[in-house]
């Protein structure tokens, strides 16, 4: 998968869940049954999950649910926070709205 | 009545609560979380403990299969709006449960540690690199700079890097306004002192030991190599502070100053090229569902403002209780302890016990007992401050008192 992906934890053993593929902004990527949509987006590269109203960058931050920093849109649902959903295979998810 | 009880929150105060009750006084407890993972903030947990290590995910597999086995229904997923008197819990799915008892343990959340650039992609707080890290198995960058003073900065950068990741180095903060962290390497290493038993070396065990004394903090600051004290594999700074994050649309470098041993800075500043930078203000409890429910308090030792509660974690509207970090920021341990007192309390409220009274004193003892063994300590005063707490429950609870104007109803 990618550079960013840790396979074996010196502590934790191997990485749980399975492989399994979603759309983000209609292309298909790779993510594992235990990311988050967040952490599947990290993964792959994609920071920058909305933009704000003068159309700043923003992305994950509390990772924990808290800031609302992280919303996209999932399965036509907006205002989604990222790093509270798990992904799932075939899910689509569209980032860069402005909120 | 949709249950007996409705405890909020399943980290490790929220799962013991339920389990006590449903166990002990045979109720009907529905646990609610907004997260679809339960264990609360349990799963991120990895952290050295003398010769081992403590791994936050096997103690909230235990405790959710202690859950389980007592009949606790679980309704995770489901974020809590709020709470009203009755007891009335609105969940975001404009669903509405009802129950004569509720226990609030919703934990904690970070403090921001605002600084130029900082919401600039590839910024994290704490939560986040747990979360990636021990959970997701997903490093948040290859090359981090971590700013913070606090044990979760220290613990933060050893997952880090005990996960293949290169830390740059742990900075200070820049201390202006809006900062809540220490930022004098002085203050610094004397709050470094609750880092103490998780410290990877003996020799820095007992240096943190000793840091618990002002005197030997101030002289230790003067004394530090501006190159850093290690920290497992990383470099704790602390005579260098973040001043800015700076990025084209994601993070790319950290600007960086050092500084005297009063904090003063001295030299020009640095850019250090990373990927990201991990961010650590600091905890404080998350109590916005007591708010107007119950009385609250102020007490920075504890972490800031809190429901008043009693010895046995009953607050002062009748039927609702607390536990966890949303009673004043401690480790997971003193939590798991909380939720099992509050939920004693609440199955003595039940008539539950033949001697409550014994049942209660043994659940308090464990509770003190984790507190004086704690491996992170994230507060320099919580012992003060846990005081000051009974204290001003006796003076609310002392007949005839004031104390209801006292404490503050909402703030
Ligand atoms: C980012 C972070 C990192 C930490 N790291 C460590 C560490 O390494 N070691 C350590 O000992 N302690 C750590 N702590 C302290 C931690 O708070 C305690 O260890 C412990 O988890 C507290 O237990 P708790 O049950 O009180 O709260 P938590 O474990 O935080 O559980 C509370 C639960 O309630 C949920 N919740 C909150 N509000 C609502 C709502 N409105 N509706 C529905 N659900 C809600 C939360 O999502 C969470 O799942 C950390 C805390 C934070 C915030
Ligand atoms: S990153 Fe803060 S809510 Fe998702």
């Amino acid at each position: 998968m990618t550079d960013k992906r840790i396979t074996d934890h010196p502590v934790l053993g191997p990485a749980p869940g399975e492989r399994l593929t979603l759309w983000v902004d209609d292309q298909e990527i790779e993510a594992r049954s235990t990311d988050t949509v967040a952490g599947a987006l990290w993964a792959n590269g994609t920071t920058t999950l909305r933009r704000s109203r003068s159309g700043q960058p923003r992305g994950l931050y509390c990772g924990i649910g808290h800031c609302f920093e992280c919303r996209v849109t999932i399965d036509g649902e907006p205002g989604k926070r990222a790093c509270l959903m798990t992904v799932r295979q075939g899910m689509r998810v569209e980032t860069g709205t402005e909120a | 009545m949709d249950a007996d009880v409705i405890v909020i929150g399943a980290g490790p105060a929220g799962l013991t609560a339920a389990t006590t009750a449903a166990r002990d006084a045979g109720a009907r407890v529905v646990l609610v979380d907004e997260n679809e993972r339960i264990g609360g903030r349990l799963p991120g947990q990895l952290y050295r403990h003398k010769d081992t290590w403590v791994i936050g995910a096997r103690t909230a597999e235990r405790l959710a299969e202690e859950a389980a086995e007592a009949g606790v229904e679980i309704l995770s997923g489901h974020q809590v709006w709020s709470c009203e008197p009755g007891w009335r819990v609105r969940l975001e799915s404009s669903r509405t449960l009802t129950a004569p008892k509720v226990v609030v343990a919703t934990g904690a959340a970070e403090r921001p540690l605002p600084m130029p650039g900082w919401t600039l992609p590839g910024t994290l707080a704490i939560g986040a690199v747990q979360q990636l890290v021990q959970v997701q198995r997903i490093l948040p960058g290859r090359r981090v700079a971590v700013v913070g003073t606090d044990p979760l900065a220290m613990t933060a950068a050893e997952e880090i890097t005990l996960a293949g990741g290169e830390v740059v180095g742990i900075f200070m903060p820049s201390g202006e306004p809006g900062q809540h962290a220490e930022s004098s390497p002085r203050k610094v290493l004397h709050s470094l002192s609750g880092f103490a038993s998780a410290a990877p070396a003996a020799w820095q065990r007992l240096g943190a030991r000793m840091l618990r004394n002002r005197a030997i903090a101030a002289a230790a600051a003067r004394l530090m190599p501006p190159s850093g004290i290690p920290i497992g594999e990383a470099k704790l700074k602390v005579r260098h502070r973040a001043e800015a994050i700076l990025g084209a649309g994601k993070v790319e470098a950290l600007r960086i100053r050092k500084v005297s041993a009063q904090g003063v800075p001295v030299g020009d500043s640095r850019e250090i090229p990373v990927d990201a930078v991990c961010l650590s203000g600091g905890l404080y409890p998350l109590q916005e569902l007591t708010t107007g429910n119950c009385s609250l308090v102020e007490v920075p030792e504890v972490g800031g403002l809190v429901p008043l509660h009693s010895p046995e974690l009953r607050t002062t509207a009748p039927g609702l209780y607390v536990a966890g970090n949303v009673t004043g920021i401690e480790g997971a341990a003193v939590a798991e302890r909380q939720g099992a007192l509050a939920g004693t309390a609440l199955a003595a409220d039940l008539g539950a016990y033949r001697d409550p009274g014994a049942r209660l004193r043994e659940a308090a003892a464990q509770v003190e007992l984790a507190r004086a063994e704690a491996v992170l300590t994230f507060l320099p005063g919580i012992f003060s401050g846990r005081r000051r707490l009974s204290e001003l429950w006796e003076a609310h609870a002392a007949p005839g008192s004031q104390s209801e104007g006292k404490a503050s109803d909402d703030a």
